[in-house]
């Protein structure tokens, strides 16, 4: 198992340096050059700009962060190649770089604030997903073909097909104004922001619309597998020789089928865990919900570009991490794999 | 969650109650399970009539898709109804309905009175629990053992089916398990709980010939120690030359020839049987008897023949076999057959295959040793 860890974990070197470096290169090679974007319009006198570029890396500095004048007395332009060098060495102390705005904030410092916020949005939204989902494929399975079924089959079909922003949007027009209007103000849900001490309603109450939407497609996906592994596992032969031993439908469902169809819905929704990350992008704008997201979505539109770099590689970081821990507990349910892994080694 | 499911039936196990004066421990009457499918009706199973008793062993015999499994199936309560429906027929066990029991009674019934193992060992065993749990769980269910008691029984029981190293075996899981081992490990299953019948649909088909031998040895060897009637079921007349009492050879979901093991190896009447006989590998007639395998396919259950429903595939056949139903001819034995031919005792003479005669007498040597 250990060395099966091990494995795993340099299996992620090679992807993690190819998705960085890629993201790198996109960043440095979009037209512009980064100082106009730091600085707007304003004009700058040359040794501020010298300073400038000195902090964001982009000319060789000495040990004591001034630049280094070749012999004409211009500045030497670090390559390439060493900047994302440089970056990767940084991502080791926490060092993402600096945002192009914000005063040029360090982009850890700025995603440090704006996780928390991501992070407790997608826990309440997987929560929602695990048991709304699982509970729904599962009835849905063993109650065939009923007006549940139909009904549950229909209502993924649809949030599935749906776009996750227009979703959200629904709920809100619904939520927070139809039912406004409709109950003369007496009862709504807020559809801006994430609460605070100056907020209308308790902080828990802003996290229903958003996790809602998050969770939408990922709670569809998530009955319709456990729905259809369900299925499957109640055909496998080993369901009717549990029946031949005189156990009970239900027990049956409990004791022998329910932990198998698990195992791949588990790792759906462990996997679907960085999905959300990503996919917080979109609900978080709509609802202005002040995470990673809202902060990317705001760094795309002002080319702030370190932002977005810092972000991604957060989410690449933390995706490949939930995609270790969700391949290790696979291996904890399945114990076909637990051997077959430490066999093979 | 280990111990959902598995609340002690109060009821008293129905093995223990005395078989009725006239009846057998298994009676099956006329028994008929049809599948209402949007195809049509499946008639999987067309009036299969036997009777079983301690001790025996009933061979099943017939093409894949003659309604063997169907017919166990029933018999276990294990048919999903709908789309099956039982239309006609009863199946009773000690003199009682199984056909008109509730499914609590039948929960009782599965697993301990009568037990069942399947064709392919490889998927018969959940791969996510140990062999350890699974073996306890109808023993826990039924006996109402607690879960260390049922562990050191199972670890008994590996042992009893010939499994090495029992102790530690109980905590592997199947995939742990050869092809052969986990077959034993059914037998040890259906065992648990010292079951009345134990009904074996094709045990041997999924594995390699050498442990075929060993894994009817086996149940043959349980039988002797338990006294449990076996219901052997294969598509193969040559695997249950040596171990049936009685045999029942299936054709399109009915029983086209019924009698002892005698009767069907060497005095077989049904042209079907004849068939059947021809096609068992045996070197020592290979030469002079090359195999000869049944030409054709059965006929679709759905909509079966006029007449005699092996008619399209049958040498003999005539129009009155095209157009008429042939009736049941009962012998004083009761061996019987299905045929509008087979009291005809030139018919038989000129057609059953030669083996049939000429092998009478190792048979009857064998008998005297069992005796
Ligand atoms: N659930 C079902 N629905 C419809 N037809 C079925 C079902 N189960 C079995 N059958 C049909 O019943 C027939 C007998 O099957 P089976 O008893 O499994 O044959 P055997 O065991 O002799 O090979 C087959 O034609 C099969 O297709
Ligand atoms: S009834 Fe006719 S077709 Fe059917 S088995 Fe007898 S001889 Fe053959
Ligand atoms: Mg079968």
């Amino acid at each position: 198992m250990i060395k099966y860890i091990i494995k795993r974990v340099l299996q992620f070197i090679p992807v993690f340096l190819g998705v960085t470096l890629i993201l790198f290169v996109l960043q440095n090679v979009v037209p512009g050059d980064p100082i106009k974007l730091i600085a707007g319009e304003k004009k700058l006198d040359p040794q501020t700009e010298i300073n400038l570029r000195a902090t964001y890396h982009l000319i060789e500095t000495d040990e004591n962060g001034q630049a280094i004048l070749d012999e004409n007395g211009n500045t030497i332009e670090t390559p390439l190649w060493k900047r994302y060098l440089q970056y990767i060495g940084g991502l080791f102390h926490g060092d993402l770089g600096r945002s192009y705005q914000q005063n040029g904030k360090p982009v850890a410092e700025i995603l440090g604030e704006k996780y928390p916020y991501t992070i407790r949005l997608a826990i309440v939204a997987i929560i929602i997903e695990s048991i709304i989902g699982i509970v729904a494929g599962m009835i849905s399975a063993i109650k065939r073909y009923s007006a549940w079924d139909v009904g549950v089959t229909l209502t993924t079909s649809a949030l599935v097909a749906m776009p996750a922003f227009w979703f959200g949007m629904l709920q809100q027009l619904f939520w927070g104004v139809f039912l406004k209007n409709v109950t003369g103000g007496s009862f709504y849900l807020p559809i801006s922001g994430a609460g605070g001490p100056q907020a209308e309603f308790v902080d828990a109450v802003y996290y229903i619309l958003p996790a809602l939407t998050l969770a939408a497609v990922s709670t569809a996906y998530t009955a319709r597998i456990m729905r259809s592994q369900l299925l499957e596992v109640l055909n496998q032969d080993y369901i009717r020789t549990a029946r031949a031993k005189g156990l009970s439908r239900k027990a049956v469902i409990i004791r022998h089928a329910i932990k198998n169809a698990l195992i791949p819905v588990i790792t759906y929704i462990g996997m679907d865990f960085g999905g959300m990350l990503a996919g917080a992008i979109l609900t978080e704008t709509v609802f202005n919900w002040p995470g990673v997201g809202f902060e990317t979505y705001r760094a795309i539109t002002q080319r702030d570009w370190p932002i977005v770099l810092g972000s991604v590689t957060v989410i690449v970081i933390v995706v490949m991490v939930i995609n270790l821990v969700v391949d290790i507990s696979y291996a904890f349910l399945d114990p076909r794999i637990r051997l077959g892994s430490s066999k093979s080694e | 969650m280990f111990g959902i499911g598995l609340k002690k039936r109060a009821k008293q196990d129905l093995r223990d109650t005395p078989i009725p004066e006239g009846h057998h421990l298994l009676e099956v009457n006329d028994l008929k399970m049809y599948f209402h499918t949007q195809d049509g009706i499946v008639k999987a199973v067309n009036g299969v009539s036997y009777t079983l008793d301690r001790g025996e062993t009933l061979g099943v015999v017939g093409e894949s898709g003659s309604g063997k499994s169907v017919t166990s199936l029933t018999i276990m309560g294990l048919i999903d109804m709908p789309p099956g429906k039982v239309e006609g027929g009863d199946v009773l066990y000690r003199g009682k309905s199984l056909i008109n029991m509730t499914e609590e009674e039948m929960e009782s019934v599965r697993g301990n009175d009568i037990a069942m193992i399947f064709q392919d060992p490889m998927t018969s065993l959940n791969p996510v629990y140990t062999i350890g749990r699974q073996l306890s769980e109808g023993m826990r269910l039924h006996k109402g053992m607690g879960k260390k008691e049922a562990l050191e029984r199972s670890v008994e029981l590996l042992r009893m089916v010939g499994i090495p190293n029992a102790e530690q075996r109980v905590k592997e899981y199947p995939h742990e398990f050869s092809g052969g081992m986990r077959q034993r490990v059914m037998i040890a299953m259906a065992l648990a709980c010292d079951p009345d019948i134990l009904i074996a649909d094709e045990p041997t088909t999924a594995l390699d010939v050498t442990i075929q031998a060993q894994i009817i040895e086996l149940m043959q060897e349980m039988q002797q120690k338990n006294g449990n009637a076996i219901i052997m079921i294969t598509h193969d007349l040559g695997v249950v030359a040596d171990i049936a009492d009685k045999i029942m050879v299936m054709y399109a979901g009915s029983p086209v020839e019924f009698g002892t093991r005698d009767e069907i190896f060497y005095n077989p009447i049904h042209p079907y049987t004849w068939g059947l006989n021809r096609s068992i590998p045996e070197p020592a007639i290979d030469e002079k008897h090359p195999l000869t395998p049944i030409k054709g396919n059965p006929p679709s259950l759905v909509d079966l023949p006029k007449g005699c429903s092996f008619a399209p595939r049958c040498p003999y056949a005539t129009d009155k076999c095209h157009n008429e139903v042939p009736p049941i001819y009962t012998t004083e034995t009761g061996h019987y057959a299905k045929c509008h031919y087979c009291n005809d005792k030139d018919f038989v003479a000129k057609n059953a295959p030669a083996t049939s005669r000429t092998k009478t007498a190792p048979i009857a040597e064998k008998k005297g040793a069992d005796a």
